[in-house]
């Protein structure tokens, strides 16, 4: 499903002393079936955004299309209710939104709130639970009784439940270790290329946009810095830095690299092991 | 006299519950920093807790310097001089304003109120929270608060600085912020570091590693050999960051790594960066 | 959204009200309250607004804050002051209607509780207004530490209110965000079946218990971590001052409900 902003400007706590104003101006189209991810320093209105695709933030001035649904100022409550069976959203932390006394409960709590078919539903969560690297035992226990990993894991296949044309996550392997942080990551590839489902991901770490998304978005104080494919970013380091952000690890490893042994890589976005051979070939090459 | 020592140490919640650590057997020299590596649930946070006597261990002893934390009467002096900094920047904040948090620990242990005052200001320009002492806790950024809770620290002058995972909430900026600072105070200050971690890049930063691996301490060896263990990391099903994994590929086509090794120990100092 | 929160109703401000000390302040609330209590007739009255009057400019405070704090209890000054001109049967009947009678009396008993109430929010209102909530933690702390000895924990209660103070807005920022994430699984806390809302506030409320606890654990942890261990031998970096002002300003109104007393009836 598209997304396009039109000239959305988002003001919170208009006329008071603490006016603020979030996003100034923004237009922005999010292809179907697309995946971006949106980066910038805390504070630069990468939250604000996205939380107007839900409707859980209408726009002051400007307007917000997704699919065939138009949200501006003025939009009815009801109208913006109907977004919400289109669009999922794994916040920041996930884990803190369940409440359930069991995880098959908590699953179901979404579908429900939006009239799904529950007894179909019921069948589907072994299957999804697999999908996020837990298994159908996990049904009948509480949540709170789960690990950190597990819990997180719980709480995103309780908004995939609700099957969502757009899936929005805000920073989704935040605080996990590494290991947890790769899976996490691989489940919603794997997810974007079987559902096709349009996806939005907020993060700071610029591995994990490279990783995921063909389409980047830079954003600074309310409004959007830079725009285009991960390559196309990376080339700009010296303004990423001045954003606070940093380019992928292995860019840099690689920019390295060239300026030190005289070699040009194909891409920056070599695996190690690509990289590996190619160095290998330019030296022997050398010789 | 180290400056801390696992003598036998195991530790279980509860009777009969799980062993979280096994026999671990280690020392700290003064002025070391110690990262302490491993996968979730190998017991890194749980033996965090012990250095200053917050858990005792159900077998075997924990010595800071002389001083057992099994003896109750010691606990006040170990905790003056071992400072811990935990993970979530928002759940260690107790007082109304910066100032008042980093006072907090000095008026625990009965700092007069002029020598308070005065520590105040030193351990806030060694943070870079000297421009924020009268800010509130909920205006200020995660790195701030991870800043000001070792300031807080600081002020007691202590001789341990634990740190618990305290990067892992933070983004890129508060992280830098928040290792800069324990550099400069390990550089500068010789504060012995305990630091658990997820980032490998953080443990090239210290002496020595201590990779934890259910309940035990599974190597235990000075940083610069952490190169070559990147095969084991592998094994043990570790990601590694990209210019690792890239050396070690390197490596197993037998291609020269010195120089790609100076880089990444370039580039993980976060010193004089900022 | 909520970072610009104000907790409790506190104006920052350099009147002669908000450089008192705290503990002056509370003395002289307690005393002004008291004599409200005491007080029974007209004139008593009348010198009692003109008191507060002169504190109010005193406190440097615009009236619209006043006016906000007043407004909720409103409907209770109402209410009582129709309780009592009701059920009041002392003096001269003023109007009589077949089961209803209004004695002068009952009117006149109805508007003194009014006038008591209206007094005590307006004067209790001044107070928060102009004094920090860590101030006046502070300032009940020291005053009730001599209560120690007959067991009022003191030291506990104090730093129990500051440490609520401190996490009111970490408190809202969960609420906004809890709502957020389950308004995005499609609760609806608005609108509904009152079952369908009140399954909306499980989800809301369980969730912020749940972070509560958690939260209160690592506290207790950092706490005792940075060797908090109680208030005994306990050293404070904050210092309320006692000048002059503030003696005389407590010697005023002690003078002030002296003199009130001859106005009793």
């Amino acid at each position: 499903m598209k997304i396009v902003f039109e000239q959305v400007e988002h003001i919170y706590m208009e006329k008071t002393p603490f006016e603020t104003s979030a996003l100034k101006d923004v237009s922005i189209t999010f292809p179907d079936k697309s995946c971006t991810a949106v980066i910038g320093r805390t504070g630069s209105g990468k939250s604000t955004l996205v939380q107007h695709i839900n409707g859980l933030l209408k726009p002051n001035k400007g307007k917000v299309i997704i699919g065939d649904q138009v949200i501006h100022a003025n939009t009815k409550r009801k109208h913006i209710k109907s977004l919400r069976k289109k669009v999922g959203m794994v916040f920041q932390y996930p884990e803190h939104q369940l409440f359930e006394d069991t995880v098959e409960k908590d699953l179901l709590f979404g579908p429900k709130n939006i009239g799904l078919n529950v007894e179909n539903k019921k069948k589907e969560l072994p299957e999804l639970l697999e999908r996020v690297g837990l298994d159908e035992t996990f049904l009948e226990r509480s949540p709170f009784d789960l690990s950190g990993g597990q819990m997180r894991r719980a709480a995103i296949a309780g908004v995939l439940a609700m099957e969502p044309d757009i899936l929005i996550l805000d920073e989704p392997t935040a605080g996990l270790d590494p290991k947890g942080q790769e899976e996490i990551l691989t489940l919603f590839k794997d997810w974007h290329e079987q559902k096709k489902t349009t996806m939005i991901m907020i993060t700071h770490q610029m591995e994990e946009a490279s990783r995921l998304a063909e389409q980047v978005i830079v954003m600074d104080d309310g409004q959007i810095a830079m725009e285009g494919s991960p390559k196309e970013i990376y080339k700009r380091e010296n303004e990423l830095t001045q954003l606070d952000l940093d380019i992928p690890e292995g860019v840099k490893v690689l920019k390295y690299l060239e300026e030190n042994t005289g070699v040009s890589f194909s891409e920056w976005s070599l695996t190690p092991e690509k990289a590996a051979d190619e160095l290998m070939m330019l030296s022997n090459k050398k010789e | 006299m180290d400056a801390v020592r696992l003598q036998n140490v195991s530790f279980q919640y509860e009777e009969e519950g799980p062993w979280i650590l096994n026999n671990l057997n280690a020392s700290i020299q003064h002025g070391e920093w110690i990262a302490v590596i491993g996968p979730n649930g190998s017991g890194k946070s749980t033996l965090s807790r012990l250095f200053n006597g917050l858990y005792s261990p159900t077998l075997g002893e924990v010595f800071i310097g002389e001083q057992s934390t099994k003896i109750e009467e010691h606990l006040p002096n170990i905790r003056k001089h071992v400072g811990m900094v935990f993970q979530n920047p928002d759940h260690q904040f107790v007082a109304p304003t910066v100032r008042d948090d980093i006072a907090f620990g000095m008026e625990n242990a009965g700092v007069e109120r002029e020598e308070m005052v005065r520590r105040i200001e030193q351990a806030a320009s060694q943070t870079g929270v000297e421009r924020i002492l009268e800010a509130e806790p909920h205006r200020l950024s995660g790195g701030q608060k991870q800043r000001v809770a070792i300031a807080g620290i600081l002020a007691l002058h202590p001789k341990i600085m634990v740190l618990d995972e305290v990067t892992s909430m933070l983004d890129p900026k508060g992280r830098k912020e928040v290792m800069s600072t324990v550099e400069n105070l390990h550089t500068n200050e010789g504060v012995t570091i305990i630091s658990v971690t997820h980032h490998l890049h953080e443990a090239l930063l210290a002496d020595r590693v201590w990779y934890m691996e259910e309940g035990n301490i599974a190597f235990n060896l000075e940083s610069e050999k952490l190169f070559s263990e990147l095969k084991w990391l592998k094994d043990k099903n570790i990601p590694l960051p990209y210019g690792f994994e890239l050396l070690e590929s390197l490596r197993k086509r037998n291609q020269p790594t010195s120089s790609l090794e100076t880089f990444i120990r370039e580039t993980v100092k976060y010193e004089d960066r900022i | 959204m909520f970072e610009h929160v104000i907790i409790g109703q506190y104006l920052p401000g350099s009147s002669f009200l908000h450089r008192m000390d705290a503990r002056a302040k509370l003395i002289a609330v307690f005393l002004f309250i008291f004599i409200i209590f005491l007080m029974n007739s007209w004139a008593g009255y009348g010198i009692l607004w003109a008191g507060a009057a002169i504190i109010y400019f005193l406190s440097g405070i615009p009236f619209r804050y006043i006016r906000k704090g007043m407004f909720p209890i409103l409907i209770l000054i109402v209410f009582t002051f129709f309780l009592h001109a009701l059920f009041t049967k002392e003096g001269e009947i003023l109007i009589s209607a077949g089961f209803f009678t209004l004695y002068k009396g009952g009117v006149e008993q109805g508007l003194f509780i009014a006038f008591r109430l209206i007094l005590l929010v307006f004067i209790t209102s001044l107070l928060t207004l102009t004094t920090s909530p860590i101030d006046l933690t502070d300032a009940l702390e020291q005053l009730f530490t001599p209560l120690k000895r007959i067991g009022v924990p003191a030291h506990e209660i104090a730093l129990m209110m500051s440490i609520a103070i401190r996490f009111i807005p970490t408190l809202l920022q969960e609420t906004e965000k809890i709502v957020k994430a389950q308004s995005a699984r499609g609760a609806d806390f608005n609108k509904g079946t009152f079952q369908e809302r009140s399954q909306a506030f499980v989800a809301l409320l369980v969730p912020l218990f749940v972070r509560a606890f958690k939260r209160a654990e690592d506290l207790a942890f950092a706490m005792e971590a940075r060797g908090y261990n109680g208030g005994e031998g306990r050293t404070k970096l904050r210092q309320l001052t006692w000048s002059f002002r503030d003696s005389a300003a407590c010697t005023a109104v002690l003078i002030f409900g002296f003199l009130l007393l001859f106005f009793r009836d």
